[in-house]
């Protein structure tokens, strides 16, 4: 073994363990020395850099097959926008938000009319409403069934499941992958559009 | 350059980016007008003109050969793949490059 230029016993090359046979010009103080606690060692499993492999990545300037990659920041990686903050801020306008709170305030006397309960209703309106029934149930009896096609929703400009006239307008092919990745990862109800 | 191109026509003169040496020929980069492409014409044999090389803003530019007798050798994979890249890195500093020809 090499005599040690740095006579320290502390230092890791100095103790018995790290003790080797040293290449010429790999010795310490020599100019290609590599200290032993930076030398790979069985046993450790650590990785210097490593990223996910993205195939549009064309590599660095001067690869062949390079191509300027024209996406910036969190697009390169495809990855979503941050989710939306939870705090007591309104997700809707403003003017949208008072109108609900209008509509709520205002319907409260409804709301508690459709949760009282029928058995609560005192002896002449509960004698009223049983009539009220009873007169209904006749009054299926004696008209029969119902067509089953009434109970469906309306063909036309009311059908909400029509495919509208002013489709959105076709963006860039990477916004469209973007988006479809996106309807992926957050299914919306009721996504049977034809496209 | 403003197709039909005759062979014993000069070359009309556009600012030439690059000059560079693919398989043993020296060949001329020079920056289309309104297109994002460039003219490809040999300094070292004739007839000079090779073609050209468009779509350079998209992932896919076109190589045209427009001269026959120098097509066999623009449509060789080793020539076709240095060209591509050549134009590629010649177009990323067209902007620099313009500005140093003239």
């Amino acid at each position: 073994m090499p005599s040690t230029t740095i006579r320290y016993p502390r230092l890791p090359e100095n103790s018995r363990e790290f003790s080797r046979d040293y290449p010429p010009g790999f010795g310490p103080g020599e100019p290609n020395y590599e200290p032993d606690h930076l030398r790979h060692r069985p046993g450790d499993d650590w990785q210097i850099g490593g990223r996910p492999y993205d195939p549009e990545d064309r590599g660095p300037y001067g690869a062949p097959g390079w191509s300027p990659d024209t996406r910036t920041g969190r697009h390169r990686r495809g990855e979503l926008p941050d989710p939306p903050a939870e705090s007591d801020s309104p997700h809707f306008s403003r003017p949208r938000e008072e109108a609900f709170e209008r509509y709520m305030r205002f319907s409260e006397p409804l709301a508690s009319a459709h949760d009282q309960d029928r058995a609560a209703m005192d002896g002449p309106g509960r004698t009223v409403a049983l009539l009220k029934r009873i007169l209904n149930w006749l009054i299926a009896v004696i008209r029969g069934p119902e067509p089953v096609g009434a109970a469906q929703r309306p063909e036309g400009e009311y059908n909400l499941r029509r495919n509208p006239s002013n489709p959105p307008r076709p963006t860039s092919q990477y916004l469209q992958l973007w988006e479809a990745r996106f309807d992926a990862c957050h299914h919306a109800s009721g996504n049977e559009v034809a496209l | 350059m403003t197709p039909p191109y005759y062979i014993d026509e000069e070359l009309e003169p556009l600012p030439i980016l690059a000059t560079r040496m693919i398989e043993g020929r020296q060949l001329q980069f020079a920056l289309l007008p309104d297109r994002p492409g460039f003219r490809l014409s040999f300094t070292d044999r004739y007839p000079a003109l090779l073609g050209e090389i468009t779509g350079l803003d998209t992932p896919t530019p076109t190589l045209t050969a427009t001269e026959n007798l120098h097509r066999p050798w623009a449509l060789n994979t080793g020539a076709a793949v240095a060209l591509h890249d050549i134009a590629t890195f010649t177009w990323h500093h067209r902007v620099r490059l313009l500005d140093e020809a003239e």
